[in-house]
């Protein structure tokens, strides 16, 4: 019913965020932030640390709650649903922090998400579980137990449970830190048949190059603020990015 | 494969096995036998029932002495009061319990760990000291006598209740199994390693729990009314007692927690500890307390856990594998 309303309203974003609010205290974390996604669009997240990048992924799939703001999904009003109804209307989040199903294995992590996550019966589950292991590359570490697997393959294993949730919308919080120069170009194939399956994307990730080559679109981040939104060339050549990354010698070296 | 279904073969025979020998127990065993494994299993069952709150849905209630004692009292006033024949009314003790228990849940979801676990214990504190002050009706402090009892023979009455306290550990474990298998379980066994993660892969996290917190309440109610069918009176110290909460969790500490396995090799260990320790009484609690310390501190997984950690074993048939259909000669693993 939600797919016939999504096609229903054509030209409305898949996604809109709209004066997105975040405090801590005292601290402003994230300050009125606005964007829409489109249906299939691949939007990517650049700031310094602690720029509230995260905070803000984080309002948007439901896990931290808004001061202020909406969130609109579908053409309809998530802002008051938890994490786990937006992940059933198709809005999935991977965590930065990796959250294993510690003591389940592999196959188990991803078949939670596909039965909880996609609403599937069990076979279809199944297959959707699978599917997802088989294209995060996971699928032979199958009967590990999550809490074992490395860093990488905690990573890996966090994609493949929001892949088998069936996403819309992908919001993926650094999923590339710490791979190999070959493993960042596997991630990147991955991202785009990820995008050709029609699922919209919005990628944070500090590793400037992997996100240029995945995203039609930056939104730069600094202080909890907006600084940049546009094509990705436009946005890293601009004067507010350049001025928020200043004295950061490596996003330096790496935009010259 | 083939050896996990051998270990599945072995637990359904054991299971089996097992049903037989208790089914059969008034038929060749001694009254006092009949007593001792009907106080074992209202252990085990409370113990059960404890594990899958707080071991999956990561409830850690100290509170659950209420259900007993609100179970108890209801078969009180079922049987006394209203005329039901007390074996019928075993059953409507557990949905009593359950709906007693909900308006609790309404608060205690509200808080969370150390505070969730003060609050059920406040909760069940607060129910003892309402029924204690009571005069008429439940008889205050004095509790009140199921008579009605009186109207059947000794033999039957025990012969009934025992069967009732074992078909009710049978049913507790079988729809705990049965949970876990399903689409629930899943959810359980994400939200007992990760409840933040499991919300976030579309896992009903509060849903889940009131279920389970509910299920357990009506069940703990159903436990509390069989024991008091047996022991034939009900006084507020004896039906709200902590030790209905304090042995069970005890038990599965030992046993291992979040496992179905666990609580039953604890139960069984608790028995044995019992009957040795009941001549130091006071000091049983004591040491009771220092061995579920010294677990927590060694082996914080508990007997069954660390076997399992040790060898991939697991009698009751819960965990999920890859299907064969899925199988390619790559991911084709032992
Ligand atoms: N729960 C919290 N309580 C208080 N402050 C918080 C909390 N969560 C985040 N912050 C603060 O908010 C700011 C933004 O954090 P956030 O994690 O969103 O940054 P980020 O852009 O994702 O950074 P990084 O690149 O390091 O992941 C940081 O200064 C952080 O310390
Ligand atoms: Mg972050």
């Amino acid at each position: 019913m939600t797919q016939e309303t999504s096609s229903a309203r054509r030209g409305e974003p898949l996604l809109s965020v709209s004066g997105l609010c975040k405090r801590y205290g005292a601290v402003t974390v994230v300050s009125d932030v606005s964007f829409d996604l489109a249906a299939g669009e691949a939007i990517g997240v650049l700031g310094p640390n602690g720029a509230g990048k995260t905070t803000l992924l984080k309002m948007i799939g439901g896990t931290v709650a808004a001061n202020a703001g909406t969130v609109t999904f579908q053409g309809q009003d998530l802002t008051r649903l938890s994490a786990e109804a937006r992940c059933r209307a198709g809005l999935v989040r991977t965590n930065q922090v990796p959250a294993p199903f510690s003591l389940m294995t592999v196959w188990e992590n991803a078949l939670v998400a596909a039965s909880h996550g996609g609403a599937l019966s069990r076979r279809a589950a199944e297959d959707r579980a699978h599917e997802a292991l088989l294209r995060t590359g996971l699928l032979d570490r199958h009967h590990s137990t999550a809490g074992g697997l490395s860093l990488m393959g905690r990573k890996r294993l966090e994609l493949s449970r929001a892949l088998a949730c069936g996403p819309k919308a992908l919001l993926l919080d650094e999923i590339a830190g710490g791979l190999s120069d070959y493993e960042v170009k596997e991630l990147i194939d991955l991202i785009a048949q990820i995008r050709a399956s029609g699922v919209a994307i919005i990628w944070i990730e500090h590793i400037v190059h992997a996100l240029m080559s995945s995203v039609s679109r930056l939104i730069a981040l600094d202080f909890g603020n907006k600084i940049a939104d546009g094509a990705p060339r436009d946005v890293i050549e601009s004067e507010a990015f350049r001025r928020a990354y200043f004295g950061d010698s490596i996003a330096t070296a790496e935009l010259a | 494969m083939t050896a996990l279904q051998t270990q599945h073969r072995i637990g359904a025979a054991l299971a089996l096995v097992t049903l037989a020998a208790l089914i059969s127990v008034p038929y060749w065993g001694s009254a006092y036998l009949q007593r001792s494994i009907v106080e074992f299993l209202y252990f085990l069952a409370l113990a059960q029932i404890w594990n899958f709150m707080a071991g999956y849905a990561g409830m850690f209630s100290i509170g659950q002495q209420a259900w007993v004692g609100v179970g108890a009292y209801a078969l009180i006033v079922l049987a006394q009061d209203l005329g039901l024949n007390p074996f019928w009314a075993v059953p409507l003790t557990g949905v009593i319990a359950a709906v007693f228990a909900l308006p609790t849940s309404w608060l205690l979801f509200r808080l969370k760990g150390a505070y969730f676990a003060v609050a059920s214990w406040v909760i069940a504190e607060t129910i003892r000291l309402a029924v204690n002050a009571d005069i008429n009706w439940l008889g205050g402090g004095r509790g009140r006598s199921l008579t009605t009892m009186g109207q059947f023979e000794r033999g039957f009455r025990e012969d009934v209740t025992y069967l009732l306290v074992v078909g009710i550990t049978i049913l507790s474990l079988v729809l705990m199994v049965w949970m876990l298998r399903s689409r629930i379980g899943l959810g359980l066994m994400a939200m007992r390693d990760n409840a933040a993660g499991a919300g976030g892969v579309g896992v009903a996290v509060n849903r889940t729990r009131r279920i389970v917190y509910l299920a357990a309440s009506g069940l703990a109610g159903v436990v509390g009314a069989l024991i008091f069918m047996s022991a034939l009176n009900v006084r507020p110290d004896a039906a709200f007692s902590i030790n209905w909460v304090a042995y069970p969790i005890f038990i599965v500490i030992i046993g291992g927690i979040g496992t179905i396995e666990g609580p039953i090799i604890g139960a069984i260990v608790f028995y044995i500890l019992r009957e040795y320790l009941d001549d130091f009484e006071a000091w049983s609690l004591l040491a009771f307390g220092l061995i579920a310390i010294a677990m927590m501190l060694f082996a914080p997984k508990g007997i069954w856990g660390s076997i399992q950690s040790r060898w991939d074993i697991e009698l009751f048939p819960i965990r999920r594998r890859l299907p064969a259909r899925f199988s390619t000669p790559s991911t084709q693993e032992t």
